[in-house]
């Protein structure tokens, strides 16, 4: 049985939790306490890191874990994006500085995102549309990145879904990468 | 955008008139930039398939693409139409191919007539990759679209490449290059001549990798 990883992260309400929940086979192991962060109108936060997971019929499992938000903890960022198959961004448009937050993200996963598949999921542009889906491009763009951006609703399971799916496409095309190069190797000069 | 010139190689003389009246129509649609020539250099040419080898070389110096028109049953085969010639079909490829040969000018510059540069044209196949994430009114928050944009954001790839990779339609693919190539989104890269997207996507798939399998597993148990 082989074990693999999908790492979940943002700021504090964005929906991590709720996330690995949306798709995990049993209800997410939770490391929160009462949340003493007053700016954040919420009772309880995650301080280690939540846990879901959902098995394969080949019996091997995918883990699910999200990190918690604050950037004090970014020492445990990089320790989980280790070996992982991918990693979503979750960002809450209803933050006072959406882009900001993820800028910490960014900085906090660089040395990663060269190489790790990662999607970007946007929470509550319905409500908040301001920045826009554009906005958030321009952003990547500013910073010689491309990665997809969805906007999500994280209590909506398909929306997981997708966010995962949108993971697995680009290991897929790293995929197909090595097996163009071997076919063209394999072809006579 | 310049006028693109479309010719025939040795078609019958009703197909050759039935081509110039459809060129025509199609021009006073303002997106359409096709127009016929009798003769000399062109940006496409159609022949038949049934000409001998050498005379479909010859054809295929005289224009950057050509289009092969054939009485077999041809589903599905690249730049090839089932005779009778149908309207939609030849609108649909020459539009495709004007698509192409822009984003060709786009990076590499106008091409040099077959003719005077004196030797072969070479077919020419190119590879998109995606310059930035598209709007969210191209996606459509649709799946399909999304899991081809983030093909593309990874790698550059034939039309026929992403079809195979994701296992959509061809048409679908290509029509979606359409739409990112319009919004000015896609980097153009010449593919290497020995893995033509035509030869990529006619090879046997590979055995099913470990990666592979962890990837389809992963599908199936989230209901994809």
């Amino acid at each position: 049985m082989n074990e693999y990883k999908i790492l979940f992260t943002g700021t504090m309400g964005a929906g991590k939790t709720t996330a690995i929940g949306a798709v995990s086979d049993r209800p997410p192991i939770v490391t929160d306490v009462a949340n003493t962060d007053l700016s954040v109108a919420k009772a309880r936060t995650t301080v280690g890191l939540d846990f879901g997971q959902f098995t394969l019929d080949s019996g091997d499992r995918v883990r699910l874990f999200g990190t918690p938000g604050q950037s004090r903890f970014d020492f445990l960022w990089k320790i989980l994006a280790r070996n992982a198959l991918g990693l979503i961004i979750l960002a809450d448009n209803s933050r006072p500085d959406p882009l900001a937050d993820l800028a910490v993200y960014l900085d906090g996963f660089a040395e990663d995102l060269a190489m790790l598949p990662c999607v970007i999921g946007i929470g509550r542009l319905d409500s908040h549309p301001a920045p826009g889906l554009d906005d958030y491009a321009a952003l990547l763009a500013q910073r010689g990145l491309l990665l997809p951006l969805l906007a999500v609703d994280v209590r909506r399971r398909e929306d997981v879904v997708l966010l995962i799916d949108t993971l697995l496409a680009q290991l897929e095309a790293g995929l197909y990468d090595e097996e163009a190069n071997e076919e063209c190797d394999d072809e006579p000069a | 955008m310049p006028v693109l010139t479309l010719g025939a190689h040795q078609l019958p003389a009703a197909e050759v008139a039935l081509i110039r009246s459809l060129v025509r129509l199609f021009s006073h649609t303002s997106s359409f930039h096709w127009r016929f020539v009798d003769s000399g250099p062109c940006d496409a040419v159609i022949v038949d398939t049934e000409l001998p080898p050498a005379e479909l070389a010859e054809a295929g110096r005289r224009a950057r693409a050509v289009l092969k028109v054939t009485r077999a049953y041809a589903p599905g085969q690249p730049d090839t139409l089932q005779r009778p010639i149908r309207a939609d079909q030849l609108k649909a490829w020459l539009e495709r191919q004007a698509t192409e040969q822009r984003l060709m000018r786009a990076a590499h510059g106008p091409p040099a007539p077959a003719a005077a540069a004196g030797g072969t044209a070479k077919p020419v196949h190119l590879r998109f990759k995606l310059r930035r994430w598209p709007s969210a009114a191209l996606l459509r928050n649709d799946p399909q679209r999304i899991r081809l944009a983030t093909l593309l954001s990874r790698r550059a790839l034939g039309a026929r490449e992403l079809s195979r990779i994701s296992q959509l339609p061809a048409e679908q693919c290509q029509d979606f290059v359409d739409s990112l190539c319009q919004a000015d989104l896609l980097e153009v890269l010449e593919l290497p001549a020995t893995a033509s997207p035509a030869a990529v996507a006619a090879r046997p798939a590979p055995p099913p990798s470990l990666a592979h399998g962890l990837i389809s597993g992963i599908r199936r148990r989230l209901g994809l």
